[in-house]
């Protein structure tokens, strides 16, 4: 192997660390806290119980947040997909009235409510963060 | 706001004007190779007997055309719920967050115009948002007209060929719902709506009331969810048929301690049926103010959960049938009555069957509101909620058996392996189960925290209702499996000061709105899902097909509809096990034709082909095996209908969820 091919092979391998690395995060990896799922739960409460019910359990008119069909449908997305479409069209009388925060948090008590574990590392609501955190329902 | 995209001159004016209203019959399915009104015909049978699309070619559909509905209202939609309309070779529908309504090409889904009403605030406080589940068509022969109910309660008469309003219609086209109900409401805050289609039905359109889902009410008082029929030409009121009965009304007696005069909600926000021919409409009422608790409301409160007959011409009552007494349940009915032609031990009948969340089945003769096969009162659990008068007994139909599970048992619980089942049966040690009709109870620390049924809100049948084929008679309907939690616990101080009970636990507290859902005590406060393992509580199915015989009231087939979702494939506590098929649970419209039944799986997946995504599934209508299935990047959440056009039929199914914003897709077999 000549010099360049070596860096270009180099190269290639710390991206496929990188990438891997980055697809290897679920949310069974401790990647919310426990402070911020009780903020979340704050918000949840005030913003998104009148209709997904206090337990997240869903009514008529909306699903539930939580539960095998909830997780199902999210099952092998990332948490940045779940945060868009919150960021996008909830709450329903006035989408994209909370904040990038405020939505991390509300997914954090989403998750604390699911049974996946807390961390010491709070979720960020930013893509870059979001996106190398894969929803698997069960532990891989 | 409406907008004409290309010169209407394109509309086959001479095919619509050889369409009549009469072609709209009650039970005869989907005439001409159309798709007119919301059920295909007035009886809802979602029925048509085009037969190009088959068993041998289903899977090879094709995507003919998509239509997005983004960019309709003012953020993206993700829960589409219509059935289109076509008509004379467009393609009618509502879509979008603020339910706009479009003219397609229905052979190539070009947009021809739209048409949307801005309503400020009264549209931002509406209780049904997002864009409903469709819309009306009316033509004399010469004028066409499409009909919508507004988010905020207006229905509106559109030219359908422009998209305009029809000025003669109302006030210049538009006629508000919530003037003129049983009491005066403020037009912006009064909170009341439908996500149902207007029936048109002849020269008549009917409308009913939804109200904000009723587990935990602001107050025992509401508004009283009228019937209202409108003149379709004039809009001019020709009649309301008041829900609750006043006292000298037929049904008074049943509303003790003058209950019925603050007692409101029995709206019809389900689709209604009407028997052009008999000039009957069928009304299916929902539940009275509060879902769960009736100690404001004692007696059995006709017409709540009443299937209802009226004179389609003047709104007289002619016959009714209370399917629940005293409903603490949320049962509700929550869709189309089918009109079906049956013939029952060799005497035709002209019968109306009711689906419901209950799982069971109501037949009835539509003409004199007599059961086809006897209903009897049977004793039902008694509960011991302060203040509640529970009915003693409840009508179960002999005939057909009920066609989901209804209660709980510990029969029902998961039971893929030993393990699960005792782990769930130590889960429900503190609740209460037992079979349907069991009542809710005073949530306790110490047990019961709750009752677990699966025959309420969120149970086996709920707004797509079903489907009848009228040649064979058979009815076709979906049904899910999900545990709701029925606990009472006071509600939070100053919320409703005169409701003693809202739904909720001692583990949530009482739930700020909605209705049921699954709870459980988590270490450390928090409230989690009643799951073991992560896994539902019972055992699959969670979603099946159901075919029922009316001449015979048999089942004649059930199964499960929608693959085993993949975290149940995958889960580590399953290595190993075969498990069949489960279903998927959801609230699932189905289609027949006339060798098939089309219905897409609720919920998305990795599919066959490794796409994620969702199967629009077709089966023998006689065997219930699968015959074929195409690819859908989401899952239906309309219910699929069904033309023909060019010489080519097609199929159009709205989908959306997740991240997949809503979206008409149309299919067609390759040329």
């Amino acid at each position: 192997m000549n010099r360049s091919g070596f860096i270009i092979a180099a190269a290639w391998l710390v991206i496929t660390i990188a990438v891997s690395g980055q697809a290897q995060k679920t949310v069974w990896d401790g990647v919310y806290t426990e402070e911020q799922a009780k903020r979340g739960a704050e918000v949840y409460a005030e913003k998104c119980a009148m209709c997904h019910g206090d337990s997240l359990g869903g009514v008529e008119s909306a699903p539930a947040l939580t539960g095998p069909a909830f997780y199902a449908n999210w099952e092998g997305e990332t948490l940045n997909a779940l945060f868009e479409r919150i960021r996008m069209s909830m709450p329903q009388d006035n989408p994209g009235s909370l904040s990038r925060t405020q939505n991390a948090d509300i997914i954090a008590h989403m998750l604390r409510v699911g049974g996946y574990p807390a961390g010491s590392t709070a979720l960020e609501g930013q893509a870059g963060a979001l996106t190398t955190i894969k929803v698997l329902t069960y532990k891989p | 706001m409406s907008r004409r995209l290309r010169n209407g001159s394109l509309v086959l004016a001479a095919v619509v004007a050889a369409m009549t209203t009469a072609s709209v019959h009650g039970q005869t399915g989907a005439p001409k190779g159309e798709w007119r009104t919301y059920g295909g015909d007035l009886g809802h049978t979602r029925y048509t007997p085009l037969d190009q699309i088959t068993a041998a070619n289903f899977s090879k559909l094709e995507v003919a055309w998509r239509f997005k509905t983004d960019n309709l209202g003012p953020r993206l939609e993700y829960n589409l719920q219509s059935t289109p309309l076509v008509v004379g070779g467009r393609l009618y529908s509502t879509g979008g967050t603020r339910r706009a309504v479009v003219s397609l090409d229905a052979a190539t889904g070009e947009l021809r115009w739209v048409h949307s009403e801005e309503e400020g605030p009264r549209g931002a406080a509406a209780p049904r948002q997002l864009s409903g589940r469709g819309l009306a068509y009316w033509t004399d022969g010469k004028e066409e007209r499409i009909l919508y109910v507004t988010q905020g309660y207006r229905l509106v008469a559109l030219d359908a060929k422009t998209g305009n309003r029809a000025p003669a219609f109302g006030r210049d086209g538009i006629i508000d719902l919530k003037a003129d109900l049983d009491r005066s409401i403020d037009l912006n805050t009064g909170s009341v709506g439908l996500h149902a289609t207007p029936i048109v039905a002849g020269d008549i359109v009917l409308v009913g009331a939804a109200f904000e889902t009723g587990a935990n009410p602001k107050s025992k008082s509401n508004i009283k969810g009228a019937v209202r029929a409108f003149d379709v030409r004039s809009g001019k009121r020709l009649w309301m048929f008041k829900t609750i009965p006043e006292p000298g009304e037929v049904g008074a007696e049943t509303w003790e301690d003058d209950s019925w005069a603050y007692t409101g909600n029995t709206g019809v926000w389900a689709q209604i049926s009407v028997d052009l021919e008999l000039g009957m409409a069928y009304l299916p009422v929902e539940m009275p103010t509060h879902d769960y608790y009736g100690g404001t409301r004692p007696g059995n409160g006709l017409f709540g959960e009443t299937l209802v007959a009226v004179d389609l011409k003047t709104g007289q009552r002619k016959w009714h049938y209370q399917l629940v007494h005293h409903g603490i349940w949320d049962m509700d009915i929550p869709c189309a009555p089918i009109l079906a032609d049956i013939t029952v031990n060799g005497r035709t009948i002209k019968a109306v069957a009711q689906p419901t969340k209950q799982a069971f089945l109501y037949v009835f003769d539509r003409v004199t509101g007599q059961p086809i096969w006897p209903i009897d009162e049977k004793p039902v659990p008694q509960g011991d909620t302060p203040g509640e008068k529970y009915s003693k007994t409840q009508p179960i139909p002999s005939k057909p058996p009920a066609y989901n599970r209804q209660g709980l048992a510990v029969d029902d619980l998961i039971d893929f392996t030993p393990e699960l089942r005792a782990e769930a049966v130590k889960a429900i040690e503190k609740y209460r189960i037992g079979p349907v009709f069991t009542p809710p109870v005073v949530s306790k620390a110490e047990g019961p925290i709750a009752t677990l049924q699966m025959a309420s809100q969120g149970a086996a049948t709920n707004w797509p209702g079903g489907s009848y084929d009228p040649e064979t008679h058979i009815l076709y309907v979906h049904s899910q499996s999900a545990v709701a939690t029925l606990g009472l616990v006071p509600p939070p101080p100053g919320a409703a000061p005169d409701v003693a009970y809202h739904q909720g636990t001692v583990l949530s507290g009482a739930r700020r709105s909605g209705g049921s859902g699954s709870a459980s005590q988590a270490e450390g406060g928090a409230v989690t899902a009643l799951t073991i393992q992560g896994l539902p509580l019972i055992k699959p199915p969670y979603g099946q097909l159901n075919a029922i015989n009316l001449d015979t009231g048999d089942i004649l087939w059930q199964v499960p509809h929608g693959e085993t979702p993949d975290a149940i494939k995958n889960h580590p506590a399953l290595k190993g096990l075969n498990i069949p098929r489960t279903g998927r649970p959801g609230n699932v419209g189905t289609l027949v034709t006339k060798t098939l039944l089309i219905s897409g799986e609720p919920g998305f997946g990795i599919t066959a082909t490794g796409q994620r995504g969702s199967m629009l599934r077709a089966y023998d209508k006689k065997s219930g095996a699968e015959v074929g299935a195409v690819y859908m990047p989401a899952p239906q959440t309309g219910s699929p209908m069904t033309y023909m056009l060019n010489g080519r039929q097609y199929l159009v199914v709205a989908i959306s969820g997740g991240t997949y914003s809503g979206e008409l897709v149309a299919f067609r077999l390759p040329q």
